[in-house]
């Protein structure tokens, strides 16, 4: 059977963006129930407003992280009075890697800065682009970027006695 | 790869997922933005006629013409009406939308319990969208001539309560005993378009 337009488009959002939405949405909601939820609400948001990148990649995987972005943290606010399972119990992906302790670390600061930490270092935007996909200035981004490391420093050393 | 992206690494969507989403997608009815379905309205009136009609089974003894159950009885089907909408909804669009509720600013201040700005009266406003997010919150967004933001508005309990996880990351413009207002997401907001909100807010 043919595949339909639709589904065609979709399953090139998945295999072109899906790992590093998926990776977003678990960076803020640590529950891989809840990302899947956030990448397939991206992907419906995506279809409904139909917005025209003209062709332009960067501008079409901006559009989908930004979406991505919010749709988590809408989740977050709103599992606020239910938190989600710690991340040892309900993050199996995670538990296989050797630099678990990473992960952890990142996902134990704060949502503003483990958004820049996530978007600057896994997906490799720059501070001005950071800007942009965030709606913060550029400096704050900075800012952001620095405090988190600083908070980092702290957690890795604390926690892991990682000098 | 530094170390972050090869923590990463192991966190992919499986195919079982991507096919779970693809499902998902494809059976979600995709409308207009801003536009209720029709078929809401259609739903609606099917149960309210329904629930209407199983009243008039159970109840043949209550119904009184022109009297003062009447009125009751209808916001009665009313408020069943309204309750049956999020199920329908959430069965056809299952998605994190349905945990925030559009309304507007008189409904949400009577449901949040504290006062909500009315931005039909911000200067040069293009846009507004009431929504609740939870019981004690809400957010609203604003699209006005120095720009976009969403400001996150929360009922503030009156027993001393700690500080929740995640706060750091609203500015918070306006915050008394009742009511805290944050600024949740800036988007395109200038300076100016800041100092204008914080005056509005604090007037």
């Amino acid at each position: 059977m043919a595949l339909s337009v639709k589904e065609l488009r979709i399953r090139r959002i998945l295999d072109l963006y899906g790992d590093s939405l998926y990776r977003l949405a678990c960076s803020y909601l640590k529950n891989e129930a809840d990302a899947q939820e956030v990448v397939q609400d991206t992907v419906i948001q995506l279809l409904r407003y139909d917005p025209d990148f003209s062709g332009d990649a960067k501008k079409e995987k901006g559009w989908l992280m930004k979406t991505a972005a919010n749709l988590s943290r809408n989740r977050l606010r709103a599992l606020k009075a239910h938190p989600p399972e710690e991340l040892n119990e309900a993050f199996a992906a995670a538990e296989t890697s050797d630099l678990k302790f990473v992960w952890e670390a990142v996902a134990s600061l704060p949502v503003r800065y483990r958004e820049v930490i996530h978007l600057y270092y896994q997906e490799g935007y720059t501070t001005k682009e950071l800007a942009e996909l965030t709606g913060r200035r550029e400096a704050t981004i900075r800012s952001d970027l620095h405090r988190a490391r600083e908070q980092l420093k702290t957690i890795l050393k604390e926690s892991y006695d990682f000098e | 790869m530094n170390k972050y992206q090869q923590a990463n690494e192991p966190i992919r969507l499986s195919e079982e997922q991507k096919e779970a989403i693809l499902n998902q997608a494809l059976r979600a009815e995709i409308r207009p933005a801003g536009r209720t379905d029709p078929g809401f309205y259609r739903w609606a009136g099917v149960l309210a006629g329904a629930f209407a009609v199983l009243l008039l089974i159970l109840l043949p003894g209550r119904m009184k013409p022109a009297s003062s159950d009447a009125p009751a009885m209808n916001e009665t089907m009313a408020m069943e009406s309204r309750e049956s909408a999020p199920d329908h909804e959430s069965a056809e669009y299952d998605s994190a939308a349905a945990a925030a509720e559009p309304c507007d600013a008189s409904q949400l201040a009577a449901e949040l319990g504290c006062p909500v700005p009315d931005f039909s009266t911000y200067p040069n406003v293009r846009a507004v969208e009431y929504t609740r997010i939870s019981a004690a919150a809400g957010t609203v967004y604003v699209a006005a001539e120095q720009g976009e933001f969403v400001l996150l508005i929360e009922a503030l309990p009156k027993s001393d309560e700690p500080a929740a996880e995640g706060e750091e990351e609203t500015e918070v413009l306006y915050e008394d005993d009742e009511v805290r207002y944050s600024l949740l997401d800036a988007r395109s907001l200038s300076e100016a378009g800041r100092d204008e909100l914080k005056g509005f807010l604090n007037r």
